[in-house]
């Protein structure tokens, strides 16, 4: 290896060899590679979203209600939010789960699964009203939404009996 | 507004990729290099429009890209520092007949781009018929030969 060849040159050709700023440039473009390395990483493990690190649940198993959700999404990009809701939470053959209303506005509902019968506003959050048909130890509600705001979201998730979970998204731009 | 910055955004944000890749990602001297080119464009696109389809919103975001071209240029043709921070440097890689091995390996050019260039531009057939090398700032090669 010869490193006098990274040293400056005097030359005939009409041509500053400033080779103080390429050592500087390939120091940065090192740093560069190591931190899109690690970058790329994080993408893989799922810190820029849909990844082992952005699935996350709040709630035990036995609690009468259980979120699972992404920790990290991107704008304009679909995120998933399933509520699993304990049968103790059914009165007669209607469900009920709520959402904060501050929430559910910085998204845009695509879809939510099985379609509620009703939605309502009450107190700062939309309630959603569910049939059963058939009784069962839990029930999945799917919420397919699509965030409209980047930054942090905080969202609030209960059912009839009042508030039960607290959770926090990191929406990129 | 949002057009407007986002535009800026995405030119920044290339600028600064291509500027920390090194210099050959431009040179496009390859069909992949270019494949690469169209990739990177269908991928901003959608930054750049986002779900804005007008007339209006194209002319704005062309306009904020030719103003921060010119901007840029501007301010590098009054700053040297900005005009090597923005444009880089050309890189001598053969002096005199000398083939400077170490400064082509960390510019991850080979003597085959070199030879490459030499055909192309000067019609040459050996290295030891190069008396200079340069790798300009837009990542293509410029061959001297011996008299």
């Amino acid at each position: 290896m010869d490193r006098k060849e990274l040293l400056p040159r005097t030359i005939d050709l009409q041509l500053e060899d400033d080779m103080q700023y390429h050592r500087r440039a390939w120091q940065i473009q090192s740093i560069a590679r190591v931190a899109a390395a690690v970058i790329l990483l994080a993408a893989l493990i799922g810190l820029w979203g849909q990844g082992p690190l952005s699935k996350a649940t709040e709630g035990e198993a036995g609690d009468p209600l259980r979120l699972e959700y992404d920790r990290f999404g991107q704008f304009r990009t679909n995120t998933t939010l399933k509520l699993k809701v304990d049968d103790a939470a059914r009165t007669d053959d209607k469900l009920q789960v709520w959402l904060s209303r501050d929430y559910m506005e910085r998204y845009q509902v695509q879809e939510i699964s099985p379609e509620p019968d009703r939605v309502a506003v009450d107190n700062g959050h939309l309630v959603y009203t569910l049939s059963v048909a058939e009784p069962s130890d839990t029930y999945d509600i799917v919420f397919q939404l699509v965030p409209t705001r980047f930054g942090l979201a905080r969202g609030d998730a209960g059912t009839s009996e009042g508030k039960l979970l607290s959770f926090t998204q990191l929406i990129y731009p | 507004m949002v057009s407007v910055l986002r535009a800026a955004a995405v030119y920044g944000a290339l600028l600064v990729f291509f500027r920390l890749s090194g210099k050959r990602t431009l040179a496009q001297v390859t069909t992949f290099d270019l494949i690469l080119t169209l990739i990177i464009s269908e991928s901003i696109q959608q930054a750049l429009v986002g779900e804005n389809g007008s007339f209006t919103n194209a002319l704005l975001i062309i306009l904020t890209l030719v103003s921060v071209e010119v901007g840029l240029s501007w301010l590098s043709a009054r700053s040297e520092k900005i005009d090597k921070a923005v444009n880089g440097v050309p890189l001598l890689l053969v002096d005199n007949g000398e083939v400077l091995h170490e400064r082509m390996k960390k510019v991850r050019v080979t003597e085959d781009d070199i030879l490459s260039s030499a055909r192309r531009l000067q019609g040459l057939e050996r290295i030891d018929q190069i008396k200079y090398a340069v790798m300009e700032t837009d990542g293509s090669i410029s061959v001297i030969p011996h008299n």
